[in-house]
């Protein structure tokens, strides 16, 4: 997976408005901070229900603009209204990844990498295509204590396989966010309901594999969220540990008092010198006796949570404390990659070798390989080896 | 933190099925796919990260540094409008503040501003706010000050805000933005400051201070709780792991910096490229003529009889105490307008002798050896540029009189002028050169780099005020060796401040930065300077005495110095090693 969260800077929101536009088929006259815009007429869109109005890139101005006139900025009303139409205008589209897009620019593997050899000259026999799908994640990221976090991870899963395909995520992503020339018109075409040919039930089974594997991702930043917010957690709960004893202490002080007070009033009503005397300190001992057996019962009841660490407490504040991630698939391309061989040819110390292994454009080496001499696994911990002309690898060679 | 002491996490994923049936009715074109991925991207990103009234401040009034645009915007985007600048003394902290309001007020996320700043700060604060920000706060020194609860853009002094009979206001209020200057003021959280501060309501806030560290790591726990309640978690929990008992010293400086990391920004100027030229100091004291000598006698007996008498004259006997200094035009003045006012408590005879002193003056001294100075300027500076402060416009028109009279290019500049006049004036300097005759109402953003040579004809006895007006020449983008010269006329008033103070604490070398950290720490012991200064001379019955009075304020100063001096080394000491930039690379 890979993370794709990106600034809304205000040259990035320009920079989308315009070839958005562009593709609705509008003109845009850019005048400065002030864009003219004509929509076509057969156009119809939700941020705007006139088919000729003005943008103005610049916030300052907005006391000047009337009706026609939208402001874009990053928190602009229309900024919101255009993004949201966008974001769900066309949330499913389709990519070939073949050889020629990728200009013989292949992947060597992490035992070619690691080696002493060098690759001179490599060559793919597509055999079969290959589907899988790039699905772009929200993750939102939420706790009492932080503001929301929000990320989007592009993972790209095998269909059938449900196998993660990094390098085709990178190579999307590269396509989507900062495309070449050249390759877009061969990708252009989208197709209708009888094209589909992969059951629903896949795809939704790898978006929900992508969606999982794209917590992953951000697993850093959750994990630092988590002991933030687990640390301010601490803190509150220390907070009331502290009042509780406070509590205990004031309430033992209470009790004392009202000990004292209460022997006090016994030898008042000893040594009362009239009935009405000993029955006022009669009922005022009643009274202060009541207190006294609430406040005890209050404070056995404090120490009892005490001598449980508070552990409800507890347990109640970490509850609010905790972490809550949500997912949210928002768009996905169908990918459709090529499968077959690569022969590559490696060279050391003036001497040539050929080696094949299974590959998958933009994914690279898809399988395990062993040495073709003692057949244990190649890795970038054993890689492989060019002795004499003879092809082998770190272990038997 | 152990596993059990964590708080829970909850993944929930939200059903694909609005995707799926996406797919089900058809897959679209690329380009409105790629608009779709797009503008998600855009939605899930955090709305922007650029400081986009950057291009509104005016370079003619405020040159930004990198460091300065760096920790404006990471406190504003990366600490979520939370935190603590410590930038080393005199890395400009208030241009950082000045940056993050004005980024604010574009953004119109700052309905209500509160600035709290030591008492002697808070003109400063709104001079430069107005002057490089084009952001008008009210202070609560101003006139139309009419309570906490009666303006939306405040700067005011946190001793003001605290008393009883603004704290309930100032309390009631949810504020936006509060900026606390010299936060080191709420290191200790038993104090009223404190607990005004922990009560306040606000969104963001900005907390600015050199030295968090004034005594104890504590300092350090208080002053970010406030920002970030629960950064540190609680405070038996910092003290556990962060500071080591028996030393007082700081253990686990790694997560003591991560966590540091996300709400303090600490620019040392080692790493910045501000590169100061050096200042020649060349003070001038004369000896004054018999009469101006009895003239200063005179005066100076009169002041302390009257304010023996009556303490409630203090300010205009102050000022007497200053003219005669300065000039016998600027003393004139003053004393025809006491006499004009028919006080029952004037004491007329007395003034109408020192009248008579004043017209017995010939030659004005000081006068005769700026002469000599302007005449050495012209010989060796290009175009003669040279200017001469002084506190009154009575001087002012004087000296200028002389000037002309000797047939140099002068040119004046005081309050009285519009903003454009100001700006004309400046300019004719630039080009013409010659003489400029300004008073104290030169304000911060005149750029006069072009100048290198200035003159104290007379001297304030605030410190900073000498300091802002070297700050005048003395700034970032002066390319020249800076010259300040110092007049005084012997056995005066102005010889004690100049040799005994100024000199003491080496004042002439000091940066604003510095000197405000020795001030607030005097006036935190609720001494001010002028007043010292002055209840020093009317109360020293010999000048024996007044030698001693102001030898003793000379030792409190330095000893202020001082400790300003240690507790800034220690928070270097402290943060030694500490890389609290950011990396984002």
């Amino acid at each position: 997976m890979t993370d794709v969260t990106h600034a809304v800077t205000q040259s990035a929101l320009e920079a989308f408005t315009r070839e958005y536009l562009n593709d609705l088929g509008a003109a845009i006259r850019e005048n400065g901070s002030w864009w003219e815009v004509r929509l076509p007429s057969h156009v119809d869109v939700d941020f705007s229900d006139r088919h000729e109005f003005e943008i103005a890139l610049d916030g300052e101005r907005r006391d000047e603009t009337e009706d026609s006139v939208y402001v874009l900025t990053p928190e602009s009303e229309f900024t919101q209204q255009l993004l949201d139409e966008a974001a769900a205008m066309a949330t499913v589209g389709q990519l070939a990844l073949t050889d020629s897009m990728t200009d013989g620019d292949y992947r060597d593997p992490p035992w070619i990498v690691e080696s002493d050899v060098e690759v001179e000259d490599a060559a793919f026999s597509p055999y079969y295509d290959r589907t899988a799908i790039c699905v772009f994640v929200r993750i939102d990221v939420e706790t009492v204590s932080e503001y929301q976090t929000q990320f989007l991870e592009a993972v790209t899963i095998d269909v059938e396989s449900k196998d993660q395909l990094p390098g085709v995520t990178e190579i999307l992503v590269e396509e989507f966010f900062s495309p070449k020339s050249g390759w877009r018109d061969e990708v252009t075409v989208g197709s209708d309901q009888s094209d589909v040919t992969d059951a629903p039930e896949k795809i939704a089974d790898a978006i929900v594999a992508g969606q999982e594997a794209a917590v992953g991702g951000v697993q850093e930043e959750i994990d630092e969220i988590r002991q933030s917010a687990s640390r301010a957690a601490d803190s509150e709960f220390e907070e009331y540990r502290q009042l509780q004893e406070q509590r205990i202490n004031d309430h033992r002080t209470e009790i004392d008092s009202l000990s004292n007070r209460l022997q006090k009033l016994s030898s008042d009503v000893d040594g009362a010198d009239s009935q009405q005397q000993r029955v006022e300190a009669l009922e005022k001992r009643q009274e202060l006796k009541a207190e006294k057996e609430d406040l005890e019962a209050e404070l056995e009841e404090l120490l009892q949570e005490k001598e449980q660490g508070y552990a409800q407490k507890r347990q109640e504040i970490y509850r609010r404390h905790s972490i809550e991630v949500n997912t949210k698939p928002t768009a996905f391309t169908l990918v459709t990659y090529e499968r077959g061989e690569i022969e590559f040819t490696v060279a050391d110390n003036g001497r040539t070798a050929v080696m094949r292994a299974p590959y998958a454009i933009g994914a690279g080496v898809t399988d395990e390989v062993h040495c073709e001499n003692c057949n244990t696994q190649l890795s970038a911990e054993n890689p492989i080896s060019l002795v004499a002309g003879r092809l082998g690898c770190q272990s038997c060679q | 933190m152990e596993e059990q002491n964590l708080v829970d996490i909850e993944v929930t994923h939200d059903d694909p099925e609005n995707l799926v049936d996406s797919y089900s009715s058809g897959i679209a074109d690329f380009p409105f796919h790629r608009q779709t991925v797009v503008a998600n991207r855009l939605l899930a990103g955090q709305p922007d990260t650029e400081l986009r009234s950057l291009s509104r401040v005016d370079e003619e009034e405020v040159k930004l540094l990198e460091h300065q645009v760096d920790a404006a915007h990471r406190a504003l985007f990366e600490m979520d409008g939370k935190a603590l600048l410590a930038d080393e003394v005199g890395l400009g902290k208030t241009i950082e503040v000045g940056m993050i309001l004005k980024e604010m007020h574009y953004r119109e996320t700052d309905d209500s501003v509160l600035i709290l700043t030591p008492a002697q700060l808070a003109k400063q604060w709104q001079g430069e706010l107005l002057e490089k920000f084009g952001l008008e706060f009210v202070c609560n020194y101003d006139d139309e000050f009419q309570g906490f609860d009666a303006h939306n853009y405040i700067i005011a002094s946190i001793d003001t805000a605290k008393s009883d009979r603004h704290r309930a206001t100032v309390l009631a209020r949810d504020w936006d933005v509060l900026v606390m200057d010299e936060a080191h003021y709420v290191k200790n959280e038993e104090t009223d400051r404190y607990d005004l501060i922990d009560e306040l309501t606000y969104d963001y806030a900005f907390f600015l201070t050199a030295t968090p560290i004034q005594n104890e790591l504590t300092d350090l726990y208080n002053i970010v709780s406030l920002l970030r309640p629960g950064l540190f978690g609680s405070r038996d929990t910092f003290h556990h792991y962060f500071v080591d008992n028996g030393q007082e010293t700081l253990v686990n400086r790694d997560e003591l910096q991560r966590r540091l990391g996300q709400v303090m920004i600490r620019n040392r100027r080692e790493e910045t490229d501000i590169d100061f030229t050096d200042r020649i100091i060349d003070t001038r004291t004369f000896e004054p003529s018999a009469a101006e000598k009895e003239l200063y006698e005179a005066v100076t007996e009169y002041v302390r009889s009257a304010y023996s008498q009556d303490s409630g004259q203090k300010l205009v006997l102050m000022l007497l105490q200053k003219e005669v200094v300065s000039s016998p035009a600027a003393l004139e003045q003053t004393i025809l307008k006491q006499l004009e006012e028919q006080n029952e408590l004037t004491h007329r005879d007395e003034l109408e002798t020192i009248l008579d002193k004043i017209d017995a003056i010939d030659t004005v001294t000081k006068q005769e050896r700026l002469f000599d100075i302007v005449e050495e300027v012209r010989e060796t500076v290009d175009m003669g540029r040279v200017i001469v402060f002084t506190q009154f416009r009575a001087t002012q028109r004087q000296v200028l009189q002389a000037l002309d009279d000797r047939g140099y290019t002068t040119h004046a500049f005081h309050g009285g002028h519009s903003s454009q006049e100001k700006e004309d004036i400046v300019d004719q300097f630039r080009e013409e050169g010659g003489v400029l005759v300004s008073t104290d109402a030169m304000n911060e953003g005149r750029n006069l780099q072009f100048c290198n040579i200035m003159v104290n004809y007379d001297l304030p006895w605030n410190p900073m005020k000498v300091e802002q007006r070297i700050g005048r020449i003395h700034r970032i983008g002066q390319k020249r060796k800076v010259y300040v010269f110092n007049m005084g006329l012997k056995g005066t008033i102005e010889e004690y401040v100049l040799e005994r103070l100024y000199h003491k604490i080496d004042l002439f070398q000091q940066t604003v930065g510095e000197l405000s950290t020795i001030l607030t720490r005097l006036e935190d012991s609720g001494k001010s300077f002028e007043d010292e200064i002055f209840e020093r001379l009317t109360n020293a019955d010999s000048e024996v005495e007044l030698e001693n009075d102001f030898d003793s304020m000379a030792i409190d100063l330095e000893e202020q110095q001082n400790l300003s001096q240690k507790v800034e080394e220690f928070n270097s000491g402290v943060f030694e090693s500490f890389d609290l930039g950011a990396d984002d690379d």
